[in-house]
């Protein structure tokens, strides 16, 4: 029930701004970004691109580079990703960060 | 494992001390003179012609010892149980044909079971008898491999104690049931998912089965094992359905879910592994040294890592769940095989705060 009235708050509001970046990130499921940032991500990040682990960075910093994402550099290299799956992703990175509670990398 | 080997070695000790204040005159030598041998002895190499499967005709091996504990903890391949202190019972249990070769072990030269019984049977008119006087020990000492037998498997699952079990049948054969806390490496794959096996060679029990006495599949990938380096390589001859007539079949348990999508309900979880922990599969994703350090009994261990390479190794003949320290690990598991293995219905995974003990004891502690 609270998840639909969030996402539906969050279409309304998605609705009203009318921007270009299509999406509010947070609240999404940490275990399965995990996996999913596993599936994605890793075959780069840690081999041919920056090791990248929830500890590389802090809250702060991922929030500010999920801000944007059509900015990451990789961004065209996941464009069919959907949204729910890279918010599962962010909240892994988020909520595992440098100065979380639980840092973690990535083994 | 420590403890054990305390209480054996008092044991012996206890032993030594009644035997000299019985017969204090006797030495040791004396002693191992005192009963009487049987002139045709053994040697490796001719029981290692017969320790095989299939079984080559015209022969039996016939282990003199106690069925327990000595016989289930460890016996020469194909060997047949007939412990001396029941031989008059059980001479049903012998060839019809006086003229096949029988040789009789047991726990080496200071033994007299496997002689006592060569006497007996050359009473009953068997003409071709041989007693392997080195016997069991002589055998661990040369041989690839050796078997066990369930009750033995089925006691070191209960206490969680450290080793691999391999089914070494076709995959699909495994699909449809295995012996709990075992994983699948088909016998043909051996070479391909080597890399399943633990990195740990001198200490690891390497432990495989198959489709019973007849099959030779878990022989076949015993040897090969040993010719990698493993040092503790067994086979458990019953296989797999020797186990379902012992202790039966899958589980039936039905999992209740908790809050968190994809978890198992933690009291549930503890209820059952305290109850029935062989109603279902649970996978410690940890790292192998996270593992040995202690984990919940019957757990097997395969990282994600090692899954996802082979998440067709995990059974389906009852519900699986995924548990690491923190839920992080065994969520990531829970997802993976989800989306590699979508058939398999029943699996779960442990969102908790665990910590495991070495004595096989454990703390879970559910995350809010
Ligand atoms: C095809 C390879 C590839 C894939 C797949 C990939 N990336 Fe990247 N990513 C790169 C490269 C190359 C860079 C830029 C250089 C670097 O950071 O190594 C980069 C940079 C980034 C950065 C900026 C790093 C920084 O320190 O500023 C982030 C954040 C990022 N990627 C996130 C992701 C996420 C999230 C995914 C999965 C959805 C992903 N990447 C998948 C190749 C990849």
């Amino acid at each position: 029930m609270k998840r639909k009235a969030i996402i539906f708050t969050g279409a309304l509001l998605l609705t009203l701004a009318a921007v270009s970046m299509a999406f509010a990130f947070g609240g999404g499921n940490g275990r399965k970004g995990k996996f999913l940032y596993r599936k994605s991500c890793r075959s780069c990040h840690g081999k041919t691109a920056s090791d990248l682990s929830p500890a590389t960075k802090t809250q702060a910093e991922w929030t500010a580079l999920f801000k944007d994402v059509s900015k990451l550099p990789c961004n065209k290299e996941w464009q069919g990703l959907p949204d729910k799956d890279l918010n599962d992703i962010f909240t892994y990175l988020h909520d595992y960060a440098k100065d979380s509670p639980t840092p973690a990398k990535c083994s | 494992m420590l403890a054990r080997k305390n209480i054996s070695m008092l044991g012996a000790l206890l032993t030594c001390l009644a035997i000299l204040a019985s017969y204090p005159a006797i030495s040791q030598a004396e002693e191992a003179k005192s009963f009487k041998k049987y002139p045709a002895i053994a040697d490796y190499s001719l029981v290692a012609k017969y320790a095989k499967v299939p079984k080559p005709k015209g022969a039996m091996i016939i282990d003199s010892r106690p069925y327990k504990p000595k016989y289930v903890a460890g016996y020469i391949p194909t060997a047949v149980s007939i412990p001396a202190s029941q031989f008059d019972k059980m001479t049903d249990q012998l060839p019809s044909d006086k003229g096949t070769l029988l040789i009789f072990y047991c726990g080496g030269l200071k033994c007299p079971l496997s002689h006592k019984s060569a006497f007996k049977a050359q009473a009953l008119g068997y003409t071709n008898i041989k007693v392997y006087a080195k016997g069991f020990p002589d055998w661990k000492k040369h041989a690839p491999y050796y078997s066990v037998g369930l009750e033995t498997l089925n006691k070191m699952l209960a206490d969680g104690d450290d080793y691999m079990l391999v089914d070494a049948r076709p995959h699909k054969k495994f699909l449809k049931g295995a012996i709990p806390s075992s994983i699948s490496i088909p016998d043909r794959l051996f070479a391909q998912k080597r890399g399943l096996l633990p990195t740990e060679k001198k200490n690891t029990m390497l432990i495989y089965y198959c489709g019973g006495y007849k099959c030779l599949l878990s022989h076949k990938s015993a040897i090969k094992a040993r010719a990698l380096g493993y040092r503790k390589v067994m086979v458990a001859e019953a296989g797999y359905p020797g186990w379902k007539e012992m202790y039966g079949a899958g589980s039936g348990m039905v999992v209740q879910a908790g809050e968190v999508e994809g978890s198992i309900d933690v009291e549930q979880f503890k209820k059952a592994l305290s109850e029935n922990p062989e109603a279902m599969q649970v996978i410690d994703v940890r790292d192998p040294a996270e593992f040995s350090d202690g984990h919940l009994p019957g757990a097997v261990n395969m990282t994600v890592d090692q899954i996802e390479k082979n998440p067709e190794a995990i059974a389906s003949d009852k519900p699986v769940v995924f548990v690491c320290s923190t839920g992080a690990r065994s969520g990531e598991a829970y997802y993976m095989i989800r989306e590699m293995r979508p058939e398999l219905e029943e699996v779960f995974y442990l969102e908790a705060e665990c910590s495991y003990n070495p004595d096989g004891s454990y703390d879970i502690k559910p995350n809010k």
